[in-house]
């Protein structure tokens, strides 16, 4: 986890001494994990990371604090939907973003009505997916500031 | 004591030699198998220490190609068009560009284009799903070829390809293959196709589809889903006034109804003989129909085939929502028990979901 | 004919036959070979998300379920994840005596439905229907006690998709088993049957219903019958498949095409070879209407399963298999040099029938016949030396041929000392285990012969709930 050394475009200036705001990656496909890593690293975020539902479960348990979930549905041991209530549980304000290549009728509707903020369907674009989680990551520390 | 077989019987002797042949076989055999394990640990070795490398690398540079790209060994080549297609199939937009330009500068192309005429079949397909990405017109010829090739997961990945680097170039050369190609599986084609997106492939189909026999209509007709709406509705209504269409024909053009205006097609079928057609029928009613069609959905559902009387239910459902019909009276309207049961049965599937 | 004569004649042909025997399935592992080598080529460069991923056709999955009250739950929220586009699961309940019913509808949230299902295949009574509230794809088929196949049946009934694929609860896949077994379906729409390797899952790693680590099985048992899956059951099968001539999908796994199975009548409730006997009959019902039968296969190892770990209950499991065998070819004996039988009738067919239905007999008449010769001096021990090596020669050049072939695809033992173990075993098999298993299914085809006489109309309708015999 790296801190944040300096202010990123959008966020309250608040944050910057406050703690760093923290982005759970949980996702099954190595080549993309690392990926949105150093994406969202590259923002100035800190990362944290699973590869499985398992893994994820008890990083949710252990961690401190975390400001957005993003999560990919089909995991190992436990898919992306039934992470949602203990990320809800643990972190009330946190935002969940569903990142799936399974884009349909049936797995959106069941998302929103997890309480998923929003979806990312793959192949996704990198641009796309920082500006999404800016925006949720804002639209947060707007409402808890 | 009798001894009726003693060591120069041939009985003896061919078993002998069969289990010294054996014997031998077995010790050949376990030396390959140690020589293959001690091949697979080298390959993890040299796959994890690549990946080590260039995940990492790949991951920042196609923000920001950097002016240094490192070596890449031509032993680590399939390694990278694994990944680096892998890469390609997930992300989109101008990243896809990044990694393009990153695989120009890395000799890419030219490997790939190599491969295509003098790989196995495993490189082959690599180079082909490589070459579709960078839309390397250099390989169109070459592709065109492999269209033809009777390994048919060659021929359609080549296909796939085609369309990614000229659509209509690959309408064009593509149409006459399908027709002819038995074995292209109707369901793969589609796939092919809908990679170009129906503007460039509409023409081509509808005109396919005109000229087709009634021996390639069945096959060919799935492929009516690749054409865009409008065109899709005049083919339709073309093979329709042509008559004689087996089932298989009819079902296709039935689910391929995307008009309101097709409705009532849908509704002369409501009454053919064979019960795959009626079912097909009410579900593009469900789909495209309005409120005038309610009552032959509501003779379908006392349909003597269960599948018909199920999809009639569900067409009913989705117009009751659509039109503000009240399900419950449409209910207490039915005479026929076995209707009745079959609405609530779709009434209490559509309130789990 | 001198006593000599005989003697040495009976030598002959017992020696040929062995020589046959393993020749044979020496031929299948080098056909399957070569489709091993090409599957293995385009195996692992990851390119099935490119073309299939969006094209996948939906699946029922069918899982008959008797007394699997601990472990159901776990089974079914392992397929659950699956990674496939589309599919449904319908567990049936065969009239358990255990909680199976009520650990099912608490752990599922299961609720009555009022179901209007179509009867295709007839079947025991069926006492209720229900759908999960909190997976929509996810149902239950509650009946009375009449069997695997009749619960298949029931399964099949409810089925909603044009494909269904058979699961035995206690299978264990892997996420992507589902993709694997219905590709050929997609690759050829023809297709009417597809089935994967079984491979045993004792020594392995198992978390939340899947495959997590591979291990070789530490009891010495359970070693032998490794060798013996990958010798004759994994790359045997596989030698069919290119000449469509498989006789066999694997009860535990398998993907068929719904209505090609409701035309030749469901799955047959009078077998304890279910599996076996409905491929058999696909073959000879289809072809002799003129009708293709591609039935196919996935060398990849997709389901796992739990072997016998005691002598009793395996001996239960031979002498089960070999009936199986016996009534599956005695039922569908007319595809046997059928005009149209093709290679199902004219190859596989026969070599099913001497090499596996016939072979326990011959065999152990063999080993009787040549110890007895010994004992009484018709032959000198180096005849009786000569004779064993030459059995324990080709027997371990078929275990290690089978060994290779596994070495070349999926390797699934990494570690260094496991191929080695797995040599040890292909050696010590040939003294005991062999026999005994051949002795099993001499029994289990004396088994067959016997109830074959006593008539078909006595026997009883009961559970055929192969894996709970013995516990």
């Amino acid at each position: 986890m790296r801190p944040l050394t300096a202010p990123v475009a959008g966020l309250p200036e608040s944050v910057a001494d406050a703690r760093p705001v923290t982005v759970l990656i949980v996702e099954d496909d190595p080549d993309l994990a690392y990926l949105l890593g150093r994406l969202l690293a590259r923002e100035g975020f800190a990362t944290i990371e699973a590869n499985d539902g398992k893994r994820a479960a008890e990083l949710i348990e252990q961690t401190a604090h975390v400001d957005l979930a993003l999560l990919d549905v089909m995991l190992p041991y436990r898919d992306g939907f039934s992470l949602i209530d203990p990320i809800r549980a643990r972190w009330p304000d946190a935002a969940v973003v569903m990142l799936t290549a399974r884009i349909n009728e049936r797995d959106i509707v069941k998302g929103f009505k997890c309480g998923v903020d929003d979806y990312i369907g793959k192949p996704f674009q990198p641009a796309e997916l920082i500006a999404r989680v800016g925006r949720h990551l804002r639209k947060r520390k707007k409402t808890s500031a | 004591m009798m001894e009726f077989a003693d060591s120069s019987e041939p009985v003896l002797l061919f078993a002998f030699w069969t289990g010294v042949a054996a014997s031998a076989l077995v010790i050949a055999i376990a030396v390959a198998i140690l020589l293959l394990r001690y091949r697979l640990r080298a390959f993890t070795r040299r796959r994890a220490h690549f990946l080590a490398q260039w995940r990492p690398f790949l991951a920042v540079a196609i923000d920001a190609v950097p002016a240094h790209l490192p070596e890449l060994p031509d032993e680590d080549t399939e390694s990278f068009l694994i990944l680096w297609n892998h890469l390609h199939q997930s992300l989109r937009g101008g990243v896809t560009e990044n990694l393009n330009t990153i695989a120009v500068r890395l000799g890419i192309p030219e490997r790939a284009l190599e491969a295509l005429t003098h790989g196995g079949t495993r490189e082959r397909l690599l180079a082909i799903v490589t070459l579709g990405h960078l839309r390397e017109r250099r390989a169109i010829m070459r592709l065109a070829d492999l269209t033809d090739s009777p390994n048919m997961t060659l021929a359609l990945y080549a296909a796939k390809a085609l369309t990614r680097i000229d659509p209509a170039e690959a309408a064009k050369l593509l149409m006459p293959r399908i027709v002819e190609y038995r074995d292209w599986p109707p369901s793969l084609v589609s796939g092919v196709l809908a990679e170009a997106g129906p503007e460039a492939m509409s023409l081509a189909l509808a005109r396919c589809l005109r000229e087709a026999s009634a021996a390639e209509l069945p096959r060919l007709s799935h492929l009516l889903r690749n054409i865009e709406p409008v065109v899709r509705s005049r083919v339709v209504r073309e093979l329709h006034a042509r008559g004689g269409l087996d089932t298989e024909t009819i079902a296709q053009c039935l689910q391929a109804l995307a008009l309101p205006t097709d409705a009532e097609l849908a509704t002369e079928y409501g009454a053919h003989p064979s019960w795959q057609v009626r079912v097909h029928a009410a579900t593009s009613l469900g789909r495209i129909g309005g409120r005038e069609h309610l009552d032959v959905l509501r003779r379908l559902l006392t349909d003597p085939q269960w599948w018909v009387r199920y999809r009639a239910a569900q067409a009913i459902v989705q117009l009751s929502g659509l039109t503000g019909v009240s399900l419950d009276g449409f209910r207490d309207s039915l005479a026929d028990r076995y209707a009745r049961n079959m609405l609530d049965h779709v009434v209490a599937e559509g309130q789990h979901a | 004919m001198t006593l000599e004569q005989f003697v040495i004649a009976a030598q002959w042909i017992f020696l040929l036959f062995f020589v046959a025997l393993n020749g044979g399935y020496l031929l299948l592992n080098l056909v399957s070979l070569r489709s091993l080598v090409r599957y293995m080529d385009v195996r692992g460069i990851n390119l099935y998300q490119d073309m299939y991923t969006r094209l996948e056709p939906p699946v029922s999955i069918l899982v008959p379920a008797y007394n699997e009250a601990s472990t159901i739950a776990a089974s079914l929220r392992a397929l659950l994840q699956l990674n496939y586009s589309e599919f449904e699961i319908i567990v049936i309940n065969d009239g358990s005596k255990d909680d199976t019913l009520g650990t099912l509808l608490k752990e599922f949230g299961f609720e009555p439905f009022p179901g209007a299902c179509r009867v295709s295949l007839p079947t025991a009574n069926v006492r209720g229907l229900y759908l999960s509230r909190h997976y929509p794809n996810l149902r239950l088929v509650d009946k009375e006690n009449g069997g695997k196949a009749d619960a298949l049946n029931a399964g099949i009934n409810a089925a909603r998709y044009p494909l269904f694929c058979a699961v035995d609860a206690d299978s264990i896949l892997q996420r992507d088993s589902l993709q694997r077994i219905v590709k050929p379906v997609m690759d050829d729409p023809s297709v009417v049957a597809c089935g994967g390797t079984i491979r045993i899952v004792n020594g392995c790693q198992v978390d939340g219903g899947y495959l997590v680590k591979t291990g070789l099985p530490r009891s010495l048992l359970v070693r032998f019958q490794l060798i013996e899956y990958l010798r004759a059951f994994l790359f045997g099968r596989l030698g069919w498949a290119p000449m469509n001539a498989l006789l066999i999908i694997s009860g535990a796994f398998g993907v068929f095409r719904k209505d090609a199975v409701i035309d030749v009548g469901g799955y047959r409730t009078d077998t304890v070879g279910e599996d076996m006997e409905l491929i058999v009959r696909m073959h000879r019902l289809r072809r002799a209407a003129g009708k293709p039968c591609l039935i196919t296969f996935v060398p990849d190892p997709i389901c796992w399963t739990e072997a016998p770990e005691s002598l009793r209950v395996l001996k239960t499991q031979r002498i089960r298999w070999q009936r199986g065998l016996s009534e599956s070819l005695w039922m569908n004996r007319d595809l046997l040099f059928h005009k149209e039988g093709s290679a199902a009738g004219w190859i596989a067919f026969p070599f099913m029938l001497f090499f596996e239905w016939a072979a326990p007999l011959i065999e152990i008449t063999g080993y009787v016949f040549t110890v007895l010769a010994y004992l009484f001096g018709f032959i000198a021990l180096e005849v009786l030396a000569v004779f064993l090596f030459v059995a324990l020669g080709l027997g371990l050049l078929l275990s290690v041929s089978a060994l290779l072939l596994e070495e070349m695809s999926f390797h699934v033992y990494t570690c260094p000392g496991d191929t080695l173990k797995l040599f040890a075993a292909a050696v010590l098999e040939n003294f005991g285990y062999r026999q005994l298993i051949a002795l099993w299914r001499l029994r289990g085809l004396w088994q067959w012969f016997r109830r074959r006489r006593g008539g078909w109309g006595r026997m009883t309708r009961k559970g055929h709930w192969q894996q709970k015999e013995g516990g």
